[in-house]
């Protein structure tokens, strides 16, 4: 037991079922394992229907698995105590797609104390963090305004703010840029690797975004409720069969290298970016 | 190109013609807003047509403007010279025929299946037409040929709960409702939003399926650049309130700095093929589509069976 003390998270075998012992039991996890050390940065893929968003919900003790167990921080998520489930919750947040669903005062400021007020922390603090995490999602000059006539990014950034001010060792997004135009789907990525980088927080980001993914270091795909693949997220994205399978697209250059070399031409594997599809193009012409 | 052929036979002047039309939001309040500024736009029949801006752009008030969910402002004078006729029904109109309209405009809206709410598929796709009033014999037809047009299989599928189908499938239970009342123009806003890749290339495939067998006009509303490439034959880009213009895929991918001042993406397979014609790779750098790009590749690389 003492490797789990070393991992923020533990997940061994979750099995979890929707409606379970009635006539509409759906199975959504079917023996899911893996481990995340601190500082990870991890993109969790899969089609729709794959069990993401039910994991990311056993992360943070909304569910508790059926079978198997969900170790945060060494805590496992199906303890009865009140104090152990708090701790997971603070250890783990969540931020979801729709940041409409996910604002609850009217003034920006407001909303983000919101989750320290509720952990019963002196007024000073509060203050401190609320102003340390508005300035890590860019949002400080906004911190008077009301949050109903931001940009759908703007409001996504607010919902990562009311997050981080509750100081979480991990963050769990969970397809937090599906509903937003590009440049707030950028403004959302640059958030999240900057808290990444500088506040040193677990990032856990479940997305269809090939190019999302690309950002992180380790790519977990689930299948039909299991892992279907676990590797360095160039490993996993340069996997042009393997992603197909299970419903998903590698990055453009993937592919294209892919068709490529199965036409004929040599290309060497791992490739994902357009510079080393540029690189392999250049030493076929020479 | 069916799109190409079907507009020689049309006749002249658009399906959906809007000129000059001027919306404001919260009017005579501090929080008035113009969110359309003398919009002009013309749609013809059997047009895959795409409207692309960003969040706060006036898109999602233009298209409501499209079934009269949004009326046409007629206080004031900002509307007096204003032209919105859809399908042959004049919107600027004190009492437009809504009725008709609505047969005639069907409208899928953003997440579509959080509007599904009957105990089965087979009552949720036959409410439109029923509220047409349309027999119970014709209905069933209808509810039919909809959920088969979708890629469902009628019997699999009719009697369940719409709410235990993956979400996926009811996205297309959603769009199968608006397809049974056989409108004449659809409307789709962001219609692939939130679906994995498989599930979005299978929407976009039905999309233009529909297009050829039984709704010939198309319009949507897309962040998705690749989407637009692959599927629109003109697009209508937004900006401010603004028709910035209308132009084909291939002119408005070339236009880079309109694209990114509007804070667009371009299409992934035009991104990679510039990147690589910057890099001294022998490709067009207006490739739109990932196809296109692989086969100036094989043509350069002399790769091939």
């Amino acid at each position: 037991m003492d490797r789990s003390a070393e991992k923020i998270i533990r997940v061994s075998n979750a099995v979890y079922k929707y409606n379970r012992d009635t006539e509409d039991e759906v199975t959504a996890l079917r023996g899911i394992s893996f481990e995340i050390a601190e500082g990870e940065f991890v993109a969790l893929v899969g089609a729709n229907g794959s069990g993401k968003s039910t994991l990311a919900r056993l992360l943070n003790a909304l569910y508790i698995p059926d079978e198997g167990d969900v170790f945060v921080s060494g805590i496992n998520t199906a303890s009865d105590k009140n104090e152990d489930i708090l701790a997971v919750r603070r250890t783990v947040g969540v931020v979801f797609q729709n940041p409409d669903n996910q604002m609850v005062a009217s003034i920006i400021e407001d909303d983000v104390a919101f989750g320290p007020e509720n952990l019963g922390l002196p007024p000073a603090e509060i203050r401190e963090r609320v102003d340390w995490a508005l300035e890590c999602v860019g949002m400080a000059d906004h911190k008077k305004g009301t949050p109903f006539r931001l940009s759908g990014g703007q409001k996504q950034r607010i919902a990562i703010a009311g997050v981080l001010a509750m100081r979480p060792r991990v963050m769990v997004l969970d397809e937090s840029t599906a509903m937003l135009d590009p440049r707030g789907k950028k403004e959302v990525m640059d958030v999240v690797e900057r808290i990444r980088s500088e506040a040193g927080v677990t990032v856990i980001m479940i997305t269809h975004f090939p190019d999302e993914a690309a950002r992180a270091d380790r790519v977990i795909a689930l299948s039909g409720g299991r892992v279907a693949m676990d590797m360095p997220s160039s490993a996993a994205l340069s996997d042009v069969e393997a992603l197909r399978s299970i419903g998903l697209d590698a990055p453009l250059p993937a592919r294209i290298a892919y068709e490529l070399r199965k036409r004929g031409l040599s290309m060497p594997e791992g490739i994902t970016t357009p510079d080393g599809l540029t690189e392999a193009l250049c030493r076929i012409k020479n | 190109m069916q799109n190409k052929e079907l507009k020689k036979t049309s006749s002249s002047g658009g399906l959906i013609e809007i000129k000059d039309l001027t919306y404001t939001y919260n009017p005579k309040s501090p929080f008035e807003t113009r969110a359309l500024d003398k919009v002009s736009l013309t749609i013809e029949r059997g047009d895959f047509f795409g409207i692309i801006g960003q969040t706060g752009s006036g898109k999602s008030t233009l298209i409501s403007h499209i079934n009269a969910l949004t009326r046409v402002q007629l206080k004031g004078k900002v509307n007096d010279c204003a032209t919105v006729n859809v399908c042959g029904i004049d919107l600027t109109a004190k009492k437009p025929d809504l009725k008709r309209l609505r047969e005639k405009v069907g409208m899928v809206f953003q997440y579509p299946e959080y509007q599904l709410f009957a105990d089965t598929v087979r009552e949720d796709v036959a409410f439109g037409p029923k509220n047409l009033g349309i027999g119970d014999a014709e209905t069933d037809e209808r509810v039919r040929e909809a959920i088969r047009l979708v890629g469902l299989n009628y019997t699999e599928i009719s009697e369940r709960s719409p709410f235990e189908l993956s979400g996926g499938q009811k996205r297309r239970v959603a769009i199968a409702g608006v397809i049974a009342m056989r409108p004449e123009v659809l409307i789709l806003d962001e219609p692939t939003a939130g679906l994995d890749p498989e599930g979005k290339r299978e929407l976009l495939a039905l999309f233009k399926d529909i297009q050829l067998t039984t709704c010939p006009t198309i319009v949507m509303v897309s962040h998705n650049m690749d989407e637009v490439a692959e599927c629109c034959n003109k697009v209508a880009v937004l900006g401010g309130g603004k028709v910035l213009g209308v132009f084909a895929p291939s002119e408005l991918f070339s236009k880079r700095e309109l694209i990114r001042s509007l804070g667009l993406e371009l299409p992934v397979a035009v991104e990679l093929a510039s990147y690589l014609a910057e890099h001294g790779i022998p490709v067009r750098p207006e490739c739109l589509t990932e196809e296109e790009l692989l086969g100036e590749l094989l043509s350069a690389y002399g790769g091939g069976r």
